[in-house]
């Protein structure tokens, strides 16, 4: 019954959420002046020599059709409907391709590298935690420590900048600002061959991501083994007389691996937006170099299909994470419960 | 920052000598933190940064905007003590032999011992103003005329060491301007709602889990792309800093709201309503200053997130504009490859934004340990 209540509760209050980051990115592109008829007039303009004024009457037709004359709410109502329904973004002013097209191909290579670099990056972050709360106060607990710690206060960009330079300038490394290399390009089937080329091609982004991604996991994992080593069950295991390796693998690593598990859902939003600034950088072709690309054309139905889109990634990821927690662990739901009454 | 006058005197360092009176809080936070080295760091860092952007017109030998068009891309040139004719003399830098290779066409510059420059002390130079005085006097530069440039020169001349310096005021500015701000908002909403609950706090609570569902990265990027591109770059500061604000004061906010309303079952609070004391005085006398230490602690975070952000966006060039300089702006110089392959020095700035990010998480780390009275350092 609880959990029943809380699930329900918690998909209820997405609701309102998603609607709100809908009217939000509805607004990023009204608030920038001009629509694509604007942009068509000039375009015209400037290649058959027609003055504005003869180009009305067919704008407005343009217009009418399109649904530009009707009210803003209307426009609203069309714009999400596509979506919704169909999958349509609208138009981009820029690429003159529909949006979603442009966003299809590099959406999912943008999830795929955060998904895989939060995925090796928690086995990672976990395994040196578990190493580093077994020989605390050692060179080897330091040494993880320090490497975690810079993982956590260099920027990302910065990383990414100083790999650049010595990929470019000193190895002159011909796998950079691309997914893969020319003769790969035109083949349309993976194998061995094209995926170690990918691979080749992405690891600083993977490299970045799971360092900066593995640096929190190692500091909580290895303060949680660390408060379950104090602990009286694991006193009462030593008493016992079970060997080390035994009381560190079988007592303490699953009690203090819980929390680690659970964080995973709210690290997913930390690395898709660690993906964007690596690639940005290093101008691997995801929705990263995109959005800036799209800044900087003002091409706004591009900027808020993708802000739409990731923040909607984000908060289902949220809401998942936040379920798999109410259903492992009934204090969750049942703090939750509470707060709210 | 609380380091200005140092305690009384190192008997208080011993528990016996103690005088009669108990130390206040302050005394004892001053004393622990004394006590923690890294954090001690922390706070000669922070206050190297400070200084810097202080006295930026000072210690940088040039204007930020001073170039000379003679000295493109040159590299970082090596203070030297040491001629191998002369032997051992004051500090003096070698001037370049530019030279191109016939067939690359590439520039090549070598040290060349003809045009030797001495690095003097206290040197005249460009003028700067501080506090609306006019000085042109600089910590280091040459006076016969040639130019120094121990980080090098960029694309059109202007020296890397000098805009580094100059770029520590916006950056920090930057950061101080939106913490400051952010701290304002937050703490205002956040006491506000924990202390008066009701239709207020349960508004306020949506508004917060509004801002705090949007993905930051996409989300400051989208609103940057609504920057005017042709605007003052004063006001594209302004508007920039704006945004940042928008977007970081929720977490505050949710934090002290949450302090508060624990706060509000604490017997001296209650004790203070018993006795009549009016809601004023039960926020200002009881409460907000039982959560200052916090809020100090989220501000020494903040800063150097703050920073960051602005740098990476500055970076994209998509933040802070041209001709003010910030960390960012001059790191986007280098977006531009070729610059990137022919002065890598330009890469300057990430040293003083490591430096600024490591010494203010340092300072943060050791502030918060030092704040907490339970803690036995």
């Amino acid at each position: 019954m609880g959990l029943a209540v809380f699930l329900a509760q918690r998909f209820l209050a997405t609701i309102p959420l998603l609607i709100g980051i809908s009217i939000v990115s509805f607004a990023l592109i009204l608030a920038v002046p001009g629509d694509y008829v604007d942009i068509w007039i000039n375009r015209t303009m400037a290649m058959t020599g027609q003055t504005r004024l003869e180009l009305q009457p067919r704008a407005d037709a343009m217009r009418a059709e399109m649904g530009l004359d009707q009210p803003v709410w209307v426009q609203y109502l069309i714009w999400i409907k596509g979506i919704v329904t169909s999958w349509d973004f609208g138009y981009s002013y820029y690429y003159n391709l529909p949006v979603a097209e442009v966003i299809g191909t590099r959406l999912p290579r943008s999830i795929g590298i955060a998904l895989a670099a939060l995925i090796v990056g928690q086995i990672v972050g976990g395994l040196l935690g578990v190493y580093a709360a077994i020989n605390q106060y050692k060179l080897g607990d330091t040494v993880a420590t320090v490497v975690a710690f810079l993982g956590i206060v260099i920027p990302k960009f910065v990383i990414a900048l100083v790999i650049l330079y010595f990929l470019a300038f000193v190895y002159h490394s011909p796998y950079i600002g691309a997914l893969n290399s020319p003769e790969f390009v035109l083949q349309d089937y993976w194998n061995l061959a094209k995926l170690w080329d990918f691979f080749l091609h992405v690891w600083p982004v993977l490299l970045i991501a799971i360092w900066a991604g593995q640096a929190y996991t190692l500091r909580m994992m290895r303060a949680n083994l660390l408060d379950v080593m104090n602990s009286q069950y694991v006193e009462t295991a030593r008493a016992k007389g079970l060997s080390r390796r035994r009381i560190i693998f079988i007592h303490a690593i699953p009690n203090a691996l819980h929390p680690v598990i659970m964080n995973m859902g709210t690290r997913f939003d930390y690395m898709i937006k660690g993906e964007l600034e690596i690639a940005i950088v290093l101008g691997i072709p995801t929705i990263g170099p995109l959005i800036l690309g799209s800044i900087a054309n003002r091409d706004m139905l591009v900027i808020a299909a993708i802000f739409l889109i990731v923040a909607v990634i984000i908060v289902i990821g949220n809401l998942v994470a936040d379920m798999m927690l109410a259903l492992l662990d009934p204090r969750v739901r049942q703090a939750t419960l509470e707060a709210k009454s | 920052m609380e380091q200005t006058t140092p305690p009384e005197s190192a008997e208080s360092m011993h528990a016996e000598a103690r005088p009669a009176h108990s130390l206040t809080y302050w005394q004892l936070v001053r004393l622990r933190f004394r006590g923690n080295a890294y954090g001690m760091a922390g706070l000669v860092g922070c206050i190297f940064v400070i200084l810097s952007a202080l006295f930026a017109g000072f210690i940088a030998p040039y204007g930020p905007q001073e170039k000379d068009r003679t000295l493109l891309y040159t590299p970082p040139q090596l203070v030297r003590i040491y001629h191998s004719e002369v032997g051992f003399q004051r500090p003096f830098v070698f001037g370049f032999e530019e030279r191109m290779d016939p067939n690359t066409f590439e520039i090549t510059f070598e040290p060349s011992a003809e045009k030797k420059t001495v690095v003097r002390f206290f040197v005249e130079g460009s003028e700067w103003s501080f506090l609306g005085l006019t000085f042109n006097t600089h910590l280091f530069g040459a006076d016969d005329g040639s130019r120094v440039h121990i980080l090098g020169t960029d694309n059109i001349g202007r020296d890397v060491f000098s805009r580094m310096i100059w770029g520590t005021r916006i950056s920090l500015l930057m950061g101080m301007i939106v913490m400051g701000a952010a701290l304002a908002i937050g703490t205002v909403i956040g006491v506000t709602a924990g202390f008066f609950g009701g239709f207020y706090d349960l508004f306020m609570q949506r508004v917060v889990e509004f801002f705090k569902a949007f993905p930051d990265l996409p989300f400051y990027l989208a609103l940057t792309a609504l920057l005017p591109r042709r605007a003052d770059p004063i006001l594209v500061f302004i508007m920039f800093a704006g945004i940042l604000v928008l977007l970081r004061w929720p977490d505050l906010s949710r934090e002290v709201r949450g302090k508060v309303i624990a706060m509000r079952r604490l017997e001296y609070v209650r004790a203070a309503e018993a006795v009549g004391a009016s809601d004023g005085r039960i926020l200002f006398r009881h409460i907000v200053p039982n959560v200052s230490s916090h809020l100090i602690v989220w501000a020494t975070y903040q800063l150097p997130e703050v920073i960051l952000l602005e740098s990476f966006l500055s970076f994209l060039g998509v933040g802070v504009q041209p001709p003010m300089v910030s960390w960012g702006v001059m790191l986007n110089q280098i977006l531009d490859f070729q610059s990137f392959s022919a002065a890598p020095w330009m890469m300057a700035p990430v040293g003083m934004i490591i430096i600024t990010v490591l010494a203010f998480n340092a300072f943060g780390d050791g502030l918060r340990d030092a704040l907490d009275p339970y803690s036995t350092n």
